[in-house]
């Protein structure tokens, strides 16, 4: 008898985990309500597809069956955040790399701190040869400017791998090439050779309040975000002579629970378990509005760190014409709804926008150098002085 | 659909199951044809078609050859089924690698044709012709019911990989079975030990033999330390399909013959082809090497007879020409054992000859697991070629995962037997058994559900 239930029990026990997801879903269903763990980011949303003969004979049903019920079923959340925390906590193992005292970084940065990939290494002829270039371009684009009475600025904002370079794990530093040369000093030597107006985020990391990076971001801290998104619009308003609202850096706050993307990185590897101990701070801000200010007409192209600059411009003056292009993914003006690009610079006129603004100002970190804005001072250089050739 | 797939297992089982507990025993068998049929239709929802033709043909044919008494008529029937078996194999399976053979010979400016291997197709076709051939040498009945025929092909526990179960061993399971809660939680512990195997070790040593075996790693001891993990990855991935099917089978009533026998404890290679893939061996060993006269007529007839049926079973596992020498590989070993060595193997020290076997074994893995041969060569060479910075790249390459789920399949491989005899006579034994078997299973569900989620940080248009 006693044989009999524990069979019996176990089938049960077996049969339960089969057919949790056909419960969990049956109430979502009947109730609205999703018995499951939220997980954090952004991944590919399915819709559950119809079915037809010919979807199912060329097995198209059964892809788009599959992708959607992969992530869609109950409880998908509970056993990710399992699988992450057991992996994290056990073997160090998660999407991104896990250095010295839980330190996250995402690979780009790494690789190009440490030359992992040849296109991050500018000991390599043809890898330098690209940026050669990219930094001809950008000067042409400068003088053209110029010549309209327009600027170019360009900062490179700072990469975690650098700052934290010694809580790289050795999985990761011992795979760096003999001889590498990075993208940020080559970068750095070339600029030097120019005009163009540039700044260098990792030269301005004394007097901040806090750690330049926090373990648990890929993103800067708020303060030292903060500080070069003020030294950059001094820069612009130096450039342009215009004399533009802004904002001074009063007393600095401290909070346990995260401002902006402190803990953006740590979020994504969707734990079970709190890993950090941080504190985190923030400058309080004061507006500063001359009387005789001039609006802010700007076009910022960069990547997530310059969303940081974008933020702390609207943020204070949600007025202040912005024109802002993420990499070549999308565009957003002061309406603040992204329109995408799809990697294509025929969906966004950029003439027109560089001819609205004073100022261009492009944002590029060191970890993505590689990237080379992503085609946009080529775009800039096909409109601005190939087309004056022609 | 894969068995370690969310859709296979929180979809296609548990309704399988369901269904075939809820209807009356008359149907059982119609309702398991039914799943099978659409479990394979999901993956080959044209070739399904290819397979039950096949299955009619040789029902039809089988069922003839029983009904005649003249012998020509027998074996005109037989060679008529085989050839038809094997020649949808040769023709899906193999027709692209002769052809592109008869086309660098010849010269010939002709594309290569294009034909997709239907899923299992091996699997299916070595089944349906150990059917026949039994039915020829009256080792059984021609089956009467040719949805009975269909079941016996199809059923999606062992379809796709394995184990090749023989007609005459599920025969009258096919026509009467029974179903307890005994069977049913042994199938459901087997089937969870099984899918922890593939899950967790196969699964997780998949992604480093991968990066390893494109070639993008210089070192000859990552290259060492993925050939190791390959070995365990092999073994867990296909022996924890057979334990799958194995469980599976019972839940449905069945015994299906072992698969796998802790192979890589085996201490010569003959000993290991008793152990690995038993299933296949025995089918060779059964309709290729006997009838060939097995090593009953002389040691160069013998070794002639093992030198074909280890290029068949090469060949079986792939067209192409890694996978021949794979098996021309082999057969050289076990004619070599044959000839004598197996005899100064046996003289020496256990532990060597442990070593020996698995020297053998893991660099026959190279042949298998490379692209082709050119690159197999290479990685030999590769393996015994010290770079100047070794410790880096080891480091750099070799996780601590990768190093953890190594030891744990090498610890797993063994089995035990004095340690299970001391735990099986605690009094909870069995209960400690399932509670441990159910946490690694959820484990193993909480693995297959969490690889390869990786969210962005930002929006993706």
């Amino acid at each position: 008898m006693k044989k009999k239930i524990f069979l019996n029990g176990a089938i049960v026990l077996f049969m339960a985990i089969l057919l949790l997801p056909a419960v969990f879903g049956v109430f979502t269903r009947l109730t609205g309500k999703r018995i499951d763990e939220e997980l954090k980011g952004y991944y590919t949303v399915y819709t559950r597809p119809g079915f037809s003969v010919s979807s199912f004979m060329n097995s198209d049903f059964q892809t788009d069956f599959s992708n959607w019920f992969n992530s869609k079923f109950e409880p998908r959340g509970f056993y990710i955040k399992n699988y992450n925390t057991i992996c994290f906590n056990l073997f160090k193992d998660s999407i991104d790399i896990i250095g010295k005292d839980n330190y996250i970084y995402e690979y780009d940065y790494v690789s190009s701190e440490l030359c992992l990939d040849d296109y991050n290494n500018y000991s390599i002829e043809a890898t330098r040869d690209k940026l050669d270039s990219y930094v001809f371009k950008m000067q042409a684009v400068n003088d053209k400017l110029k010549e309209q009475d327009k600027h170019l600025f360009f900062y490179v904002s700072a990469s975690k791998a650098d700052e934290y370079r010694d809580h790289l794990p050795l999985s990761v530093t011992a795979l760096e090439p003999e001889g590498c040369v990075r993208g940020v000093d080559y970068l750095r030597e070339k600029l030097e050779e120019t005009d163009i107006e540039y700044l260098f985020a990792k030269d301005y990391t004394d007097d901040l309040p806090c750690d330049s990076f926090y373990a648990t971001g890929i993103h800067w801290s708020r303060p030292y975000e903060q500080k070069i998104d003020l030294m950059v619009l001094e820069k612009v308003e130096e450039l342009t002579g215009k004399n533009y609202r802004t904002w001074e850096l009063g007393e600095i706050k401290t909070s346990p629970t995260p401002y902006f993307r402190d803990t953006d990185v740590y979020d994504m590897l969707n734990l079970r378990n709190k890993s950090f101990t941080e504190t985190f701070y923030q400058y309080d801000t004061t507006n500063v509005i001359p009387d005789d200010y001039d609006p802010m007409n700007l076009l910022i192209q960069g990547g997530s760190f310059a969303i940081g600059l974008r933020k702390d411009i609207w943020d204070h003056y949600p007025d202040e014409n912005l024109n802002y292009i993420n990499y070549c993914e999308y565009y957003m003006d002061n309406t603040q709804v992204a329109d995408p690009l799809y990697n294509d610079w025929n969906n966004v006129d950029l003439k027109a926008l560089v001819e609205g603004s004073d100022c261009v100002v492009i944002e590029m970190n060191e970890g993505v150098i590689f990237h080379l804005s992503d085609g946009f001072v080529d775009r800039l250089y096909e409109i601005l002085c190939e087309e004056d050739v022609q | 659909m894969v068995f370690s797939s969310p859709v296979f297992l929180f979809v296609f089982l548990p309704l399988t199951i369901i269904a075939y507990y809820i209807f009356p025993k008359k149907i059982k068998n119609y309702i398991l044809l039914l799943a099978s049929l659409f479990f394979y239709a999901w993956g080959e929802p044209k070739l399904v078609i290819l397979m039950v033709i096949s299955i009619i043909i040789n029902f039809f044919l089988a069922f003839f050859m029983e009904k005649s008494e003249k012998k020509p008529v027998k074996v005109f029937l037989l060679v008529t089924a085989c050839v038809t078996d094997i020649g949808f194999l040769f023709y899906y399976k193999y027709f692209n690698f002769f052809a592109g053979i008869a086309i660098s010979l010849f010269g010939l400016k002709i594309d290569s044709p294009n034909i997709a291997l239907p899923i299992g197709i091996s699997f299916y076709t070595f089944q349906i012709m150990s059917y026949v051939i039994d039915v020829y040498r009256g080792n059984c009945k021609a089956q009467k019911n040719p949805f009975y025929l269909g079941l016996y092909i199809s059923m999606f526990p062992q379809l796709i990989a394995g184990p090749i179960v023989r007609y005459i061993d599920v025969e009258t399971q096919i026509r009467n079975r029974t179903l307890s809660s005994e069977k049913f939680y042994e199938g459901a512990v087997r089937f969870m030990k099984g899918f922890a195997k593939k899950v967790l070790i196969a699964d997780q040593l998949a992604p480093f033999v991968d990066t390893v075996f494109a070639g993008s790693v210089d070192s000859a001891l990552v290259k060492w330390a993925a050939i190791i993990s390959y070995t365990l990855q092999i073994y867990y991935d296909f022996s924890g399909y057979s334990d799958m099917a194995i469980g599976l089978g019972k839940i449905f009533g069945f015994d299906f013959v072992e698969n796998f026998n802790f192979p890589y404890i085996s201490q010569s290679v003959q000993e290991f082809w008793r152990r690995w893939h038993i299933s296949l061996s025995t089918w060779f060993r059964d309709y290729v090497y006997i009838p060939l006269g097995g090593s009953r007529k002389g040691n160069v007839r013998t070794y002639i007879n093992l030198i074909v049926v280890f290029v068949l079973t090469g060949f079986w596992h792939g067209a192409s020409w890694n996978f021949l020498f794979w098996g021309i590989y082999y057969a050289i070993f076990l004619v070599i054992e044959r000839l004598g060595w197996s005899k100064v193997l046996g003289k020496a020290p256990r532990v060597l000859r442990h070593i020996y076997l698995l020297f053998v074994i893991t660099m026959g893995w190279v042949m298998f697991r490379a692209d082709d041969m050119a690159a197999a060569l290479t990685y030999y060479k590769s393996l015994f070629t010290i770079s100047g910075n070794e410790i880096n790249l080891f480091l750099g390459n070799v996780s601590v995962k990768v190093l953890f789920v190594m030891a744990m399949g090498i610890l797993y491989a063994f089995p035990h037997t004095k340690l299970w005899d001391k735990i099986k006579t605690v009094k909870i034994y069995e209960g400690l058994r399932f509670a441990l078997m159910f946490a690694i299973f959820f484990l193993a569900v909480c693995f297959m559900t969490g690889a390869g989620f990786s969210p962005f940080l930002y929006f993706r248009f």
